[in-house]
C-alpha cells in the first residue's frame, strides 16, 4: 500500500509541475498580446477601463464581506422632474440609488449578467473592438453548465442592463463600444466627416441616394457636421412617407433635411437631431402619426425619455415643433373617410399623456382631449388620399408657411 | 302407444332362444341400450311382433314388458326376479324406498279415521300448539307437518301411545300394494338420499316393512324399554337435522311440498300477508339494489361489513379474503371469507335464510343494526340466478359445516338443498359464503376499490384480499373496444395500451377443449355439457383431477359409448343382431315350426350368428380413429379382413372403411403426398405399399382436425388435456416475454421512469415470496436474481393490516332518554311489567290454614285437623282461592263442636280496632256503672290488654295505680290509647264467627294480596333508572316536578307504572325530550382513536404529513356521537378530485360526498386563513362520526343530515387540524426557500466565476474560493457543518478548477479544526492569496485594515 502511495503522489507532483509550467506560458502570451493591445486603445477607454475596474473592485469586495451589490441610479417616475426652463426631463437626484443584492434572489441572475456585460465591455474596450446589442446578447448566452438555465433568456435582459452600466458609471454606451443599432435615415444638405479606425471619410448626404443611414454613434470624436445648408430640418415618423418626400424630391425643393426615424428614434438619430439643431441653429419640425404613440415619438425626441433622463440634454432637442398630423387635420384636409376608430390601449395611453407634466399645457390638452372625444386617429399615409403628391404640394408648405405648429 | 323403457338382452334372448335360436350364451354380455333411435326401433319392432303374436306384451309391475313366456303359470315369479336382475341399481333403491313412502302417507292421512288417534289428535293439537309458539319465528316444517307432531308425541308419552300406534299403522300398512298408483316418485325423489329421510325411516325402522312387520309385532313389546332409549335418541337426532331439512328438488317444489303448504296457508288468496323477503325483493332499492352496477357494489359492502364484524365479534383482528368471478351473462361470482366467529351449525340456515333474524339487535353501535343487508345480497343473488347459496362456517376449529340453500322467498324461510360437515385441517373459524349474481361489474369498479381503500383507511387493523373479476376491457376506460396487437392489448377508445393475462385461465379449460378440440358438439349437447360439468368446466386444467371419471361423465352426457370401446362395438354387433331378428321375421312368415326350415336357411342363420361371433373377436370394430391405429395394427385388421372377405374389395376402400374421419377427399390428399395410387386389389396391398410411410401421411391429415367426440377415447382425452397443458405453459411463457418487451418499449417511448418501487415489503412475490420487487403498471418483476418472474397485479389487490391493536369494543348501553319515541316507550313500560308478572312471588303466606289460626280464636290444632277433615278442599290453599267459604263453615262449626256465631248478645270480649268511639263509650259506661275497678273492666273487655300496658295508660291518664275508680275519665283519650297500644288483629272468637265475617276475612286476604302486589310492582322511578341512562333518584324527582308544572300529568316518582295509560305515555315522552337530562354515556361508543385512524392513513394514503383527532362525545337527538377527524397531505395524495373522505360508524361513505354536513361544514371554513386551498394543494380530509343512531340525510344512508351540533363539531375539529398543518407547511416553505435561494446563490455563482476572474484579472481559483466561502455562509446552519466536505468538493469537482493540492490541504485544515470549518477557510485563504489579491485589486491599505 504505502508504495502504490508513493507513486500516485510522485505522479501528481510532476503533472501539477507541467500544469504550472504549462499557465505560466500561457499567461505570459496572454499578457503579451493584451499588451499589444493596449498600445493603441485611446486614453478615453483607458478610462473607461479603470472606470470598470473599479466597480469590478467593488463587486469582489462585496463578496468578500459578504454582501455584493451594485448601486444604480434611479430614473423611475418617481427621480424624474420635468425641467420648465430647459424643456427636457432630467433627473431630480443623481445621488438616489438603487441596490442590487446578489443575496435577493430577485436580483441574483440580474448581479450575473450585470458582471458578464461589464466583463463583455472591457474586453471590447481592450481590443479596441466595437459591437452592437445583439451581438452582445449572442456572445454572452449560454447554458450555465449543470442546470438549465441559460444565462440570458432574452435580448430585453441584456439591453437594460447597458443601460445600467450606462446610467451607473455615467458613460455613453458608445463609449462602452456598444453601439445601439442604427436606424433613421437621414438626406438634404448636409455635410459630416466619420472618423473610422483606420481613416476619415466625407459623407455628402445629397450624394447618397435615398439618404444615409445614421449610425449608433454621432458623438464629435466620430461624426462632425462639416456643412449645412437647409431651412430647417424635418424629422417623419415612417419610412414610407419619408421615401414618399424623397421621390417627391420634397429636401431639395425646400432646402431642408429629412429625417426618417423609423417609429422611435433611435439614440444616435435622436442625438444628430439635437446636435444639427444646437450646432447649426436649425429649426426642427416633427411629422408624425396623429394618434397616442405618434405623440409620444414627438414627446421622446423633444423633451427626452425617463430611462435615459440622466443625458437628456444631450437627446432632447427642446426647440421641436409639432406639424402633424393633429386632429384639427381631419375636418381642414376632409380626411374624416381615412381615419382609425381608436383602441382600449390608445384611450389608455392619451390618458397617461394627459398625466405627463411636459403636456401640460392647452394646446396639447386640447388636442387629447378632442382626440379621445372623437375617438379617431389618423396616419401619415391618410393625406395620399386626396393625392400622391399632397403631402409634399400643399399639405407640409401650408403647414410650414403658416406656422401652424404645436408646441 | 306403449313405449318401452328398457328393452334388455333378456328379453331379447327370450325372443331368441325360446323360439328359434341354439346359441344363447352369445348374447349374454349385451348390455342395455340408452340409444334412443334403437329403442325406437326395438319399440316399433316389437309392436309389431305382438301383433304377429310372437311376443306377448304384459305388464310387470307397472312396467311394460315384451317377451316369450313359456308357461303361463310361472311367470310372475320368474319375471319378477329376472326384473330385479334387469333394472338398474338405482332404481331398485327407489322402489324399496317408495314402499316406505306409501305406508307413510297413507298413515298420516288416515290418522283421523281411527279411534285411537282420536286422542292422539287432541294431544298432537296441543303439542303443536306449543310448537307453534317455538317455532312460528323460526321455521315451519315441510312437508309434513302431523307426522312430526306425531313425532313429538312420541317423544313424551313414548310407550303407551307406540302400543295403540302399532296396530293402526299394521291395519293400513297391509293395503300398500293395493294403491300402486300413488304419486311416489315425485317424493321419493325429493327425499330419497336426504338424512331427514332416512332417519324418518329408521325411525319407524322395520316396522314399516310390510313383511317383516307382523313378526315384530310380538317383540316390539318385549324390548320396549330399550327400544325407548334408542328412540329417544333417534328422534333427539331427527329432531336435529329436521331443523335442516333438506329439499334436494331444487327450485321446482314437490307436490307433497305444495300440498302441505296449501294445508296451512288456506286457499283464501284474497288476503295475503307479505313476507319479509318477498318485500325485499319487490323493493330491492330500499336495500341498495336498485341497479346492476349498485348491486355489485352493494354486494361487497354487506358481506365485507358482516366479515368485519364477525372477526372483531371475538377480539380477532379481522383477516377477509374476497374473489370475485366472472360469469357469463354478467354474471358474477362471489365468494367472501373471514376469520371471524363462525355461525353455529343449526343457526345457519336461520342466519342466512331468514330475513330480519341475527344477532344484531343490541342497542350499541355497529356497522348494521338490522342484519339483512348481506342476506339480501344472498337474496338478489337468488332472484338473479335462480342460484343457491354456498354456505361453509365453523365456530370450533375443528367441523366445517357445508349448506347448499336457497331461500324461499313466500315465507321467509330456508330451503337447504345439500347439507355436509367436511374435515377442518387448518383450524379454521369463520364464514365463507359464495353464490352468484348479476351485475355490472366493470362500471362499478372505481367505486368498490374506493370503497376497500377507504375500509382500510377506517379498519386499519384488519386485513383485506381483493381478486377482482376478470374480464375483456381496458383497464383505464373500461370500454370492450379493444384490439389485441400480440401480446400487447391497445384499447380504441383511450389508445391505451397495456398487457392483460386474462385469458391464461380461459383459454385453458375443459370448456376451451370442448369447444375448439373437439368435433360433432353441437348446441344441445354443448348445453348439457355446461350444465352437468359446470364445475369443472371453468376450473384450471392443471387442477383437473380424476380424468377417468370426467370422461365417463363425458360418456354419459353424450347418451351413448364413445370411443372404440368395447361397448360401442357390442352397440354395433347389436344392430347385426336386430337385422337378424328382421331376418327372422321374413322366416316366421314362411314357416310356423322349426321343423318346417329348409336346410338352406337353416345355415343362413347360423351363419348369421356366426359373423356375429366373428365380430365380437374382431377387437376393432369398423372404423377407427387414427390415433388409435398403428401400422402393425393396421396389417393384423388387413389380414382379418382378408379373411372374412366377402366381396373384392380394394384397399382404399378398406382404409375408408376401417379409419374413421377419413373421407375421400383426404385419400386424395393422402395419395398426393404417398405418391401411389392406393386402388389396389387389398390382397396385393401389403407387399405394394409402406405401411409405415403411409401411416404417417394419414396421421399427420387425419390429426390435425377436430377428434370426434364419438371417436373419443380416454387415452384421447388424455392426450388433449396434457396437450392444453403445454400450451399454456409456451403461451405463459411468451406472454413473460411479451411484458419484458412491453416494458422496453414503454420505457423507450415515455422516456419516464419505468420503474416505481413499491412501499417497503407490502408485496411479495408469489413465486419465490421476496419483497423484493418492481412495480411498472400494473405489472410486477421479482428482482431476485433466481426468480426474475413477471407477474400481473392488477386483479389482485391486498389492504395490509397496519396494526392488530383492536380499537375498544363498545359495551351494550341503556338508552339515553333524549332518544325515546312513545312507541319504544310503551314497548319498554310493557316489557317491565311482564318482567315483573313473572317474576313476582307473594312475600306472605295467605293459606287459609293460616287466616283461620290467626284471625280466629279458639282453633287449635286438633280443630284445624278435623277442619281439614271436613272439607273436600285443602287448608294449605290460598286464602282467596278458596271455592266453597259456605263448607269451610259448615266444616268449622262441626270441629268445634257447638254452633258459632249466634252469641252476638252476650259479647264479653271486645276488639277495639273494630270498635267505634260511641260504641266504646257506651261499653265502658255499661261497665263503669257495674264495676268499679277500670283495671278489671279494661282486661275483661279487651283480652290482649297487658299489665305493662295498662299501667303505661294509666300513666300516660294520670290515673294511680291504687285508685280504683277514677273520678273523670278522658274516655276519648283512653280510646285512643287503646288503639295505639294494643296490639292490632282481626282475630274473631270462633264463638262469634258468622259466615259473614269469613267472608269478609278472606276479602280482607284479597286486599293485602293486590296491595302487596301493587307496592311490589315497578314504579316510574324504578322503571326509568332500570331502563334509562342517566336517571338518578334527583333528576327523576326533578323530571316529575317538571311534568307537574309544565302538563296537567300527576306524575310522581313513585307512581306505579301499571297505572300509566295511553296519554300517559305520549306526554311522558313529550316531556322526556324537554327535560335537560345529562349527556348520554359515550361508553357504547367504538371510535378507532387517534392512534389507529392515525395508522390507516399512513399505510393506506401514504402522505406526507397527517395528523388525527377525537372530539369529546356530544349529543345529537339523545344519541351520542364522537367525531374523529384526520386531515393528510403531500405525499401519494393527489391534488385532483375528492378531497373528503366520509366514514360513519367505520362504514365508508361514497356517494353524494357533496351532501351533508362535512360538506358545509368544510365550505363554512375560511380556508385562506389557514393558507390553504383545497382545490389545488394535495389535502385529503377524513371525517368519522360513530354515534348509535347516526341521522342520515336520506333513506340509503349515503350522507349525514345537517345537523348543527355535528357540524359545529366538524368544525372545531378541521379548525384544529388545519392550524395544525399550517405551521407544519410554514415550516417546511421555510426550508424551501432557503434551499432554492442556496441552490439559486449557487449556480448564478458559478456562472459568476468566469467573467468575475477576468473581469479583475484575478486567478480563477481565487474567485472560487471567494464565491464558494460567500455561498457557504448562506447556506442554513444545520446543513454547512454536515455536508461541508461533501459540498466543497462537489462545487469545485464541478468546475474543475481547483487543483488538487488545494483541495488536500482544505480536507487536512477542515480535518483538524472541524469545529469552525468556515474560519479555518478564511485562515487558509488569508495565508494565501489574499495579500496578493488585494495589491491586485488595488485595495488601500485602510481597506485591508478594516478587513482584517
Amino acid at each position: 500500500m504505502s508504495t502504490k502511495r508513493v507513486r500516485s503522489s510522485s505522479k501528481k507532483s510532476t503533472v501539477k509541475k507541467k500544469t504550472t509550467k504549462n499557465s505560466n506560458k500561457k499567461l505570459t502570451s496572454k499578457k503579451e498580446v493584451e499588451k499589444e493591445k493596449k498600445k493603441e486603445i485611446s486614453e478615453e477607454s483607458l478610462i473607461v477601463i479603470e472606470n470598470i475596474d473599479f466597480y469590478a473592485n467593488q463587486i469582489l469586495k462585496g463578496f468578500i464581506n459578504g454582501n455584493p451589490t451594485i448601486e444604480i441610479p434611479i430614473r423611475g417616475k418617481s427621480n424624474v422632474e420635468y425641467d420648465e426652463e430647459r424643456g427636457i426631463i432630467k433627473v431630480l437626484d443623481k445621488s438616489k440609488v438603487s441596490e442590487r443584492s446578489f443575496q435577493n434572489i430577485a436580483h441574483t441572475k440580474k448581479f450575473m449578467q450585470y458582471i458578464m456585460v461589464l466583463n463583455f465591455c472591457k474586453k471590447l474596450l481592450k481590443t479596441n473592438s466595437t459591437s452592437d446589442l445583439r451581438d452582445l446578447y449572442y456572445s454572452l448566452k449560454r447554458k450555465i453548465p449543470g442546470t438549465r438555465n441559460k444565462t440570458f433568456d432574452s435580448q430585453e435582459e441584456s439591453n437594460p442592463i447597458i443601460e445600467d452600466i450606462e446610467v451607473a458609471m455615467d458613460i455613453w454606451r458608445e463609449r462602452l463600444h456598444i453601439s445601439a443599432d442604427p436606424k433613421g435615415y437621414i438626406v438634404g444638405d448636409i455635410i459630416f466627416t466619420q472618423k473610422l479606425k483606420n481613416k476619415d471619410q466625407r459623407i455628402d448626404c445629397n450624394e447618397m441616394g435615398t439618404g444615409w443611414g445614421i449610425p449608433s454613434n454621432v458623438e464629435r470624436d466620430i461624426l462632425e457636421i462639416e456643412n449645412v445648408n437647409a431651412k430647417y430640418l424635418l424629422a417623419i415618423e415612417s419610412a414610407g412617407m419619408y421615401s414618399r418626400l424623397v421621390e417627391e424630391n420634397f429636401h431639395e425643393n425646400n432646402k431642408c433635411i429629412l429625417i426618417a426615424l423609423k417609429g422611435q428614434a433611435s439614440r444616435g438619430t435622436r442625438r444628430l437631431i439635437n446636435r444639427i439643431a444646437y450646432e447649426k441653429n436649425i429649426p426642427v419640425y416633427v411629422f408624425v402619426d396623429g394618434d397616442p404613440w405618434g405623440f409620444y415619438i414627438y414627446s421622446v425626441l423633444k423633451f427626452g425619455s425617463m430611462s435615459l433622463s440622466f443625458i437628456g440634454s444631450k437627446l432632447a432637442t427642446p426647440k421641436a415643433k409639432f406639424i402633424g398630423m393633429t386632429m384639427e387635420d381631419i375636418s381642414d384636409y376632409k380626411l374624416e373617410d381615412s381615419t382609425h376608430p381608436l383602441s382600449k390601449v390608445d384611450i389608455k395611453r392619451i390618458d397617461d399623456l394627459l398625466d405627463l407634466p411636459w403636456f401640460q399645457n392647452d394646446e396639447w390638452q386640447t388636442e387629447l382631449k378632442l382626440m379621445k372625444k372623437i375617438q379617431k386617429r389618423i396616419e401619415q399615409q391618410a393625406l395620399a388620399s386626396r393625392s400622391l403628391d399632397f403631402v409634399a404640394t400643399t399639405y407640409l408648405p401650408e403647414k410650414i408657411k403658416n406656422k401652424k405648429f404645436l408646441p | 302407444m306403449a313405449q318401452v323403457e328398457v328393452i334388455t338382452k333378456d328379453v331379447i334372448i327370450d325372443v331368441l332362444t325360446n323360439n328359434w335360436l341354439t346359441k344363447p350364451e352369445l348374447f349374454k354380455k349385451l348390455p342395455p341400450i340408452r340409444e334412443q333411435s334403437t329403442v325406437k326401433v326395438i319399440n316399433d319392432y316389437l309392436d309389431t311382433l305382438t301383433q304377429k303374436g310372437i311376443v306377448t306384451k304384459k305388464i310387470i309391475k307397472g312396467r311394460i314388458c315384451f317377451g316369450i313366456f313359456k308357461e303361463k303359470g310361472n311367470e310372475p315369479h320368474l319375471k319378477q326376479t329376472k326384473l330385479d336382475q334387469i333394472m338398474p341399481k338405482d332404481r331398485q333403491i327407489k322402489k324399496t324406498e317408495s314402499r316406505v313412502k306409501i305406508g307413510k302417507t297413507v298413515y298420516t292421512k288416515t290418522v283421523p279415521k281411527t279411534k285411537v288417534t282420536k286422542s292422539n289428535k287432541k294431544t298432537s293439537n296441543k303439542i303443536k300448539k306449543s310448537v307453534d309458539n317455538t317455532q312460528l319465528k323460526t321455521k315451519k316444517e315441510k312437508g309434513t307437518p302431523k307426522t312430526d307432531s306425531i313425532e313429538k308425541k312420541d317423544n313424551i308419552k313414548k310407550e303407551s301411545i307406540k302400543k295403540k300406534e302399532t296396530p293402526a299403522k299394521s291395519d293400513l300398512k297391509n293395503r300398500p300394494d293395493q294403491k300402486p298408483n300413488l304419486p311416489i316418485k315425485s317424493k321419493s325423489k325429493s327425499e330419497s338420499k336426504s338424512k331427514a329421510a332416512t332417519d324418518i325411516k329408521s325411525d319407524q325402522g322395520a316396522e314399516s316393512h310390510p313383511k317383516s312387520k307382523e313378526t315384530q309385532k310380538p317383540e316390539f313389546k318385549e324390548k320396549t324399554e330399550l327400544s325407548n332409549i334408542i328412540e329417544k335418541e333417534k328422534i333427539k337426532v331427527s329432531h336435529k337435522y329436521k331443523r335442516r331439512k333438506i329439499n334436494k328438488s331444487g327450485i321446482l317444489p314437490t307436490r307433497e311440498y305444495v300440498m302441505s303448504k296449501k294445508e296451512e296457508v288456506g286457499t283464501d288468496r284474497a288476503y295475503q300477508q307479505l313476507s319479509p323477503a318477498e318485500f325485499f325483493k319487490k323493493n330491492k332499492a330500499i336495500a341498495g339494489f336498485d341497479n346492476d352496477q349498485k348491486a355489485v357494489y352493494t354486494t361487497i359492502r354487506e358481506l365485507v361489513e358482516n366479515s368485519i364484524d364477525a372477526a372483531e365479534a371475538i377480539e380477532k383482528p379481522p383477516d377477509i379474503f374476497i374473489k370475485m368471478e366472472s360469469l357469463p351473462n354478467n354474471r358474477y361470482k362471489i365468494t367472501i371469507r373471514d376469520n371471524g366467529s363462525g355461525v353455529p351449525d343449526e343457526e345457519i340456515p336461520k342466519c342466512f335464510g331468514i330475513l330480519l333474524y341475527g344477532s344484531k339487535y343490541i342497542r350499541k353501535q355497529g356497522r348494521g343494526a338490522f342484519g339483512f343487508g348481506g342476506k339480501m345480497a344472498i337474496l338478489y343473488g337468488q332472484i338473479s340466478t335462480l342460484e343457491p347459496v354456498e354456505i361453509k362456517s365453523s365456530t370450533n376449529g375443528k367441523e366445517i359445516y357445508y349448506y347448499k340453500m336457497r331461500i324461499d322467498i313466500k315465507n321467509n324461510e330456508p330451503i337447504i338443498e345439500e347439507y355436509k360437515v367436511i374435515p377442518n385441517s387448518d383450524n379454521w373459524t369463520g364464514t365463507e359464503i359464495s353464490f352468484k349474481f348479476k351485475g355490472d361489474y366493470p362500471r362499478v369498479r372505481k367505486k368498490v376499490l374506493e370503497y376497500l381503500n377507504k375500509t382500510a383507511i377506517i379498519t386499519p387493523h384488519a386485513e383485506i384480499e381483493y381478486i377482482e373479476p376478470i374480464d375483456e376491457r381496458c383497464e383505464k376506460c373500461r370500454s370492450d373496444r379493444v384490439e389485441t396487437l400480440g401480446d400487447v392489448i391497445y384499447c380504441k377508445k383511450c389508445s391505451n395500451k397495456f398487457i392483460h393475462n386474462i385469458n391464461i385461465n380461459d383459454n385453458f379449460t375443459l370448456k376451451k377443449i370442448f369447444q375448439n378440440k373437439i368435433g360433432g358438439i353441437d348446441k344441445d349437447l354443448f348445453n348439457k355439457i355446461k350444465l352437468d360439468l359446470s364445475d369443472i368446466l371453468d376450473a384450471e386444467i392443471d387442477k383437473l383431477s380424476n380424468l377417468r371419471e370426467i370422461y365417463n361423465k363425458i360418456e354419459d352426457i353424450y347418451g351413448s359409448p364413445i370411443g372404440i370401446t368395447k361397448d360401442n362395438l357390442i352397440n354395433k354387433i347389436f344392430k347385426l343382431i336386430l337385422k337378424g331378428i328382421k331376418n327372422f321375421t321374413i322366416i316366421s312368415k314362411k314357416y310356423k315350426n322349426i321343423s318346417e326350415i329348409d336346410v338352406t336357411t337353416k345355415k343362413e342363420i347360423i351363419e348369421l350368428i356366426e359373423n356375429i361371433n366373428n365380430l365380437f373377436k374382431y377387437v376393432g370394430g369398423k372404423s377407427f380413429p387414427i390415433t388409435s391405429l398403428t401400422p402393425a395394427n393396421i396389417k393384423t385388421k388387413l389380414e382379418h379382413e382378408k379373411k372374412f372377405l366377402t366381396r373384392a374389395k380394394n384397399f382404399d376402400a378398406f382404409l375408408l372403411d376401417i379409419i374413421s374421419g377419413l373421407g375421400k377427399k383426404t385419400l386424395k390428399k393422402v395419395e398426393d403426398e404417398y405418391g401411389e395410387n392406393l386402388k389396389i386389389d387389398i390382397f396385393e396391398a401389403e407387399s405394394k405399399i409402406d405401411m409405415n410411410k403411409l401411416y404417417k401421411i394419414l396421421y399427420k391429415n387425419l390429426t390435425s382436425g377436430l377428434i370426434n367426440i364419438k371417436d373419443l377415447t380416454f387415452e384421447q382425452f388424455k392426450q388433449l388435456i396434457e396437450e392444453v397443458k403445454k400450451e399454456k405453459i409456451k403461451y405463459i411463457s411468451k406472454l413473460k416475454d411479451g411484458v419484458l418487451e412491453y416494458i422496453r418499449k414503454d420505457a423507450f417511448l415515455s422516456q419516464k421512469e419505468p420503474y416505481k418501487f413499491i412501499n417497503n415489503s407490502v408485496e411479495k412475490c408469489p413465486y419465490c415470496n421476496s419483497s423484493d420487487i418492481i412495480q411498472i403498471g400494473d405489472w410486477r418483476q421479482c428482482q431476485v436474481s433466481s426468480c426474475k418472474h413477471n407477474y400481473l397485479n392488477i386483479y389482485r389487490h391486498i389492504y395490509r393490516r397496519g396494526t392488530t391493536e383492536l380499537p375498544p369494543n363498545p359495551t351494550a348501553s341503556l338508552p339515553h332518554p333524549h332518544g325515546i319515541d312513545a312507541d319504544t316507550l310503551l314497548e319498554m313500560i310493557k316489557a317491565e311489567l311482564s318482567e315483573f308478572y313473572i317474576t313476582y312471588e307473594p312475600i306472605g303466606n295467605y293459606s287459609m290454614q293460616k287466616l283461620l289460626r290467626k284471625n280466629i280464636k279458639g282453633i287449635g290444632k286438633e280443630t284445624l285437623n278435623k277442619i281439614e277433615e271436613l272439607t273436600p278442599e285443602s287448608l294449605e290453599k290460598d286464602a282467596d282461592k278458596f271455592r266453597n267459604v259456605n263448607q269451610l263453615y259448615k266444616a268449622i262449626e262441626k270441629a268445634v263442636g257447638h254452633p258459632i256465631g249466634k252469641v252476638e248478645g252476650k259479647k264479653t270480649v271486645y276488639n277495639i280496632n273494630n270498635l267505634k268511639f260511641e260504641e266504646f263509650k257506651e261499653i265502658i259506661n255499661n261497665e263503669l256503672s257495674n264495676n268499679t275497678n277500670l283495671d278489671s273492666i279494661l282486661k275483661k273487655l279487651f283480652s290482649r290488654l297487658r299489665v305493662k300496658i295498662l299501667n303505661e295508660i294509666k300513666k300516660e291518664l294520670d290515673i294511680q295505680i291504687d285508685q280504683q275508680i277514677p273520678s273523670n275519665i278522658d274516655l276519648e283519650k283512653l280510646y285512643k290509647l287503646l288503639l295505639k297500644k294494643l296490639p292490632k288483629t282481626n282475630s274473631i272468637n270462633v264463638k262469634e264467627l258468622t259466615l259473614e265475617k269469613l267472608k269478609q276475612l278472606i276479602e280482607n286476604v284479597k286486599k293485602d294480596k293486590h296491595e302487596e302486589f301493587r307496592k311490589a310492582s315497578p314504579n316510574f322511578y324504578s322503571f326509568m333508572n332500570k331502563r334509562f341512562q342517566r336517571t338518578g333518584k334527583k333528576t327523576i324527582n326533578n323530571f316529575c316536578e317538571f311534568a307537574r308544572q309544565n302538563s296537567t300529568l300527576k306524575l310522581y316518582p313513585e307512581t306505579l307504572l301499571m297505572d300509566l295509560d295511553k296519554d300517559a305515555i305520549v306526554k311522558i315522552t313529550d316531556l322526556l325530550q324537554k327535560f335537560p337530562f345529562m349527556r348520554p354515556d359515550a361508553s357504547c361508543l367504538a371510535p378507532i382513536g387517534e392512534q389507529l385512524l392515525l395508522k390507516g392513513i399512513m399505510k393506506e394514503m401514504n402522505p406526507e404529513w397527517a395528523s388525527t383527532v377525537q372530539r369529546p362525545p356530544e349529543v345529537c337527538e339523545g344519541h351520542p356521537f364522537i367525531i374523529e377527524m384526520g386531515l393528510a397531505y403531500g405525499g401519494k395524495i393527489d391534488s385532483s378530485g375528492d378531497y373528503l373522505q366520509r366514514f360513519a360508524n367505520r362504514i365508508p361513505l361514497l356517494y353524494e360526498s357533496s351532501m351533508g354536513v362535512c360538506a358545509t361544514a368544510i365550505k363554512k371554513i375560511n380556508w385562506r386563513h389557514y393558507k390553504l386551498d383545497l382545490d389545488k394543494m394535495p389535502i385529503h380530509i377524513f371525517i368519522h362520526i360513530v354515534s348509535t343512531k347516526i341521522p342520515w340525510g336520506r333513506f340509503g344512508k349515503e350522507y349525514i343530515a345537517n345537523k348543527p351540533e355535528i357540524r359545529s363539531e366538524i368544525e372545531k375539529g378541521i379548525k384544529y387540524l388545519a392550524g395544525q398543518l399550517r405551521t407544519y407547511l410554514s415550516k417546511i416553505r421555510k426550508k424551501e426557500s432557503i434551499k432554492k435561494k442556496v441552490f439559486k446563490l449557487k449556480i448564478f455563482g458559478r456562472a459568476l466565476i468566469e467573467p468575475l476572474a477576468e473581469l479583475v484579472e484575478a486567478d480563477p481559483s481565487i474567485i472560487v474560493r471567494i464565491i464558494y466561502n460567500y455561498i457557504i455562509s448562506k447556506r442554513p446552519k444545520k446543513e454547512k457543518s454536515k455536508n461541508l466536505y461533501k459540498n466543497f468538493s462537489n462545487f469545485f469537482d464541478d468546475l474543475s478548477l481547483f487543483d488538487k493540492l488545494d483541495l488536500e490541504y482544505l480536507k487536512l485544515l477542515v480535518k483538524e479544526k472541524s469545529k469552525n470549518p468556515f474560519k479555518n477557510f478564511l485562515n487558509f485563504f488569508d495565508n494565501f492569496n489574499y495579500i496578493n489579491l488585494l495589491i491586485k485589486l488595488k485595495i488601500n491599505d485602510q481597506d485591508v485594515d478594516q478587513k482584517s
